[in-house]
C-alpha cells in the first residue's frame, strides 16, 4: 500500500459519522462563497486600518496617536490598565501573569517600540484582510491583538472583531478567493501541500494532491 | 439545505435582475441621506461638514449606480454588448466595496447613520452583483 492510499484509508476510518451541513461546506470549502467573505474581509480590514491609522497620526502634534511622543499615549493606556492589581476593586486585568507581563513592558520603557509594533501590526492586518493576501494569517494576528486588548481590560469592539476573525480563519481556503490568496497560496503552498515556488513539483505530487495545481483548483484524479 | 439547493434558489438571478436591483440601490443612495437627515445629525458641529460630504457622495454614487444599472437592463437583448454588460456587473461589485470603504476614506466613520447605511448598502451590492457575476463567469467557463 502506498503512502497516499494509506492516508486516504486512515482519513475514512477515523472520520466522524456526523456529516457536515451543506452550509458549512459552502462557506468553508466552496469558492462560490467568495462574495460573502469579500464583504466580511473588507469590513474587518477597514476596522483594523482605521484603528492603525488613528494610532499613527505622527503629523498631529496636539492629538497624536500611540507612536507620537515616544509612545506616551500607549504608556498612558498601560498605566490605566496597571493602576489596580488583579483581585483589587475595579481592577482592569484579571490574570496575574498578564499584569506582570504588561508591567515588565511598561517599566522597561518598551512602550516606545511597542507603539510602532501595534500601529503597523494593525495596518498590516487590515491591508492583508482587505486585499485578501495571507488572509487567515492576517486574521490570526488580528485575533492575537484582540485577545491582548481584552486581557488588558478593554472590551470595546474586540469581541466582535475576534469572532469575525475566527470565522475568516476557518474559511482560510475560500476567504481570499476573491483576493490575492487565489494566486499567492498556489505559489507559496502550505506545509502539507507544496506550492509552485517553494518545493519542487513532481507529477506524482499533482496526482496525489500533494501539490496545489497551477490553476488553484482541486487536482484531477 | 444542501449546497445545490441553495445554488438553484439563486439561479434565476441574472444581470437584468441585478440592474433592476441596482436602480433601487442607486435611488436609495440618493434618497437615504435625506431620510436619515445627514446634515442635521446629533453630533458635534465639526462633523456637520462630513455629513454634507456623505450626502454628496450618496448623490454621486447613486447616479453612477443607476446609470450602470439602466445600461444592464437596456442591453439585455444585445448579445454583442455582453462584454460590456459583464464589465458593468463587475463595476457594481467594485462600487459595493467602495461604498463600504467610503466612510473611512472621506473621514465620516464617526457618523453612525452614514457609516451603517453605506456599509450595509455596499455589502448588499457586493453580495448580489458578486454572486451573479460569479455564476455567469462559471457558466461561461463551462460552455466555452
Amino acid at each position: 500500500m502506498n503512502n497516499a492510499t494509506e492516508k486516504s484509508e486512515n482519513r475514512n476510518r477515523y472520520q466522524t459519522p456526523v456529516k457536515e451541513p451543506g452550509i458549512a461546506h459552502f462557506l468553508f470549502g466552496d469558492t462560490r462563497s467568495a462574495p460573502v467573505w469579500l464583504v466580511v474581509r473588507v469590513w474587518l480590514g477597514l476596522q483594523w486600518v482605521a484603528a492603525g491609522w488613528s494610532h499613527l497620526k505622527i503629523w498631529d502634534f496636539n492629538n497624536g496617536g500611540y507612536v507620537h511622543n515616544g509612545g506616551a499615549s500607549l504608556k498612558g493606556y498601560w498605566d490605566g490598565a496597571l493602576a489596580i492589581a488583579p483581585g483589587g476593586t475595579g481592577a482592569k486585568i484579571t490574570y496575574d501573569w498578564y499584569y506582570d507581563f504588561l508591567k515588565f513592558l511598561r517599566d522597561g520603557g518598551h512602550y516606545e517600540w511597542f507603539a510602532w509594533l501595534i500601529t503597523f501590526g494593525e495596518i498590516a492586518v487590515g491591508l492583508g484582510l482587505i486585499f485578501g493576501c495571507f488572509t487567515a494569517v492576517a486574521a490570526f494576528f488580528g485575533t492575537i491583538m484582540n485577545f491582548s486588548f481584552e486581557l488588558a481590560g478593554t472590551t470595546s469592539t474586540n469581541p466582535v472583531l475576534f469572532g469575525t476573525a475566527i470565522l475568516i480563519i476557518l474559511a482560510w481556503r475560500t476567504a481570499g478567493w476573491w483576493g490575492l490568496d487565489r494566486y499567492v497560496l498556489p505559489l507559496v503552498g502550505t506545509p502539507w501541500q507544496r506550492g509552485k515556488v517553494l518545493g519542487k513539483n513532481k507529477k506524482e505530487d499533482y496526482d496525489t494532491g500533494n501539490t496545489i495545481p497551477p490553476t488553484g483548483g482541486i487536482p484531477s484524479a | 439545505m444542501t449546497n445545490d439547493m441553495m445554488l438553484r434558489r439563486f439561479s434565476t438571478l441574472n444581470l437584468t435582475f441585478t440592474g433592476g436591483l441596482g436602480v433601487l440601490g442607486g435611488l436609495w443612495l440618493i434618497v437615504s441621506p435625506y431620510l436619515f437627515d445627514y446634515n442635521n445629525l446629533p453630533t458635534a458641529a465639526k462633523f456637520v461638514e462630513n455629513g454634507s460630504n456623505a450626502t454628496l457622495l450618496g448623490l454621486i454614487t447613486g447616479i453612477i449606480t443607476i446609470a450602470i444599472s439602466i445600461f444592464l437592463i437596456a442591453t439585455e437583448k444585445m448579445p454583442q454588448m455582453q462584454l460590456y454588460r459583464n464589465i458593468g456587473g463587475w463595476l457594481l461589485v467594485v462600487m459595493g466595496v467602495f461604498l463600504m470603504a467610503a466612510p473611512y476614506l472621506f473621514n465620516y466613520s464617526m457618523l453612525r447613520d452614514p457609516l451603517w447605511n453605506l456599509q450595509l448598502t455596499g455589502a448588499v451590492f457586493v453580495l448580489i452583483a458578486g454572486y451573479v457575476m460569479q455564476e455567469l463567469t462559471l457558466r461561461d467557463k463551462k460552455t466555452s
